[in-house]
């Protein structure tokens, strides 16, 4: 991965950032504008249902309204239960070998999260220092 | 209910602008609509405050003595109802048709549209642009913004991230005329909201 998640973020921004990354990478992997997102993040399909969330989240809501805007994006994001969505509970904990098993043609790339909530983020965040990190 | 020297006095005239009102006219609302869904099997009714309101097929017409006139059925009924109950209510109020204002905004079942028209649109814009350029409002003037933004998000549910920031602001709060200082983040969100009510017609 060519980004350094910053320090301070928990597994609720993650899942919920994979959401986003997902709606920002659907122009080059899908030919239509409708689509429908699992997770198995309860509070993240609150987030994109409700369109609400604290300030520290609010960055990855408006950079998805942003790419829903610009492209017209019909997208639905609904629950799925962690252990009938394998592959991704498999690259989630980065077990890629489980992966391929459940799907041996599987092709696995890396991707970028989009690069303006990583930015926005940080000011939400403690200082480096304060963590302890050099 | 007002007690004055231990005699109890209903207000008719309820002022409103304090809570309390608000919330008695709701509860009076909800009843007098429990009644039209439940008993009367009024169909598909709707309710925003104090805005009730239906569809009706072009051909389901009845006839309203009162206003000696042709409405749609559901509204008919709906008006028995309330002269059943006893409830007032002006005819000029009572509207049909295929393009109607329902809580301010034009409802258009030819184009199956629902859009805010550019008048109100601009009022809002020169009100988020008030509170872009200031840098303290009161509790009450956040709250009045935050309620008239909110209204719009019939038409933009997708901006609602646009509030995050004063709603976390606001939540310190509680004196209604205390002063808050408005905050980059603050801004920002405005700023993004209203770049979005430039471009949108609806959405």
């Amino acid at each position: 991965m060519n980004f350094k998640i910053p320090h301070g973020t928990g597994i609720y921004f993650l899942e919920a950032l994979c959401v986003a990354s997902a709606i920002h990478n659907f122009k080059s992997y899908l030919s239509t504008s409708t689509a429908i997102i699992f997770t198995d993040s309860e509070n993240t399909v609150d987030m994109f249902n409700s369109f609400h969330t604290t300030p520290p989240y609010n960055p990855i809501l408006t950079s998805m309204v942003n790419e829903i805007v610009e492209y017209s994006y019909d997208i639905c994001v609904l629950h799925i239960d962690g252990d009938k969505n394998d592959v991704a509970d498999a690259l989630s904990c980065g077990q890629f070998d489980c992966a391929h098993q459940l799907v041996p043609d599987l092709s696995i790339e890396e991707f970028s999260p989009p690069q303006d909530i990583l930015l926005s983020i940080r000011k939400f965040l403690p200082p480096r220092n304060a963590l302890g990190a050099s | 209910m007002n007690t004055i020297d231990n005699s109890h006095h209903i207000d008719c005239c309820t002022c409103f602008g304090d809570s309390a009102s608000a919330k008695t006219w709701i509860d009076l609302n909800a009843c007098v609509l429990w009644i039209a869904v439940f008993i009367k099997l009024i169909p598909d009714l709707f309710a925003y405050s104090d805005d009730t309101f239906s569809f009706d097929f072009e051909s389901n017409m009845s006839w309203y003595a009162p206003y000696q006139k042709f409405l749609p059925a559901k509204q008919v009924h709906l008006l028995l109802l309330l002269d059943e109950l006893g409830i007032p209510y002006e005819e000029k109020k009572q509207v049909f048709g295929c393009s109607i204002k329902i809580i301010g905004f034009d409802v258009n079942t030819k184009n199956m549209t629902i859009t805010m028209t550019p008048e109100s649109k601009a009022e809002l814009l020169e009100k988020i642009q008030t509170f872009i350029s200031g840098l303290r409002f009161t509790l009450r003037e956040f709250q009045s913004l935050t309620g008239h933004i909110n209204w719009s998000f019939n038409i933009f549910p997708l901006l609602h991230p646009s509030l995050s920031n004063i709603y976390h602001k606001i939540a310190s709060a509680s004196h209604p005329l205390q002063f808050l200082w408005m905050n980059n983040n603050m801004k920002s969100d405005l700023q993004w909201l209203s770049h979005h009510f430039y471009c949108l017609e609806y959405f």
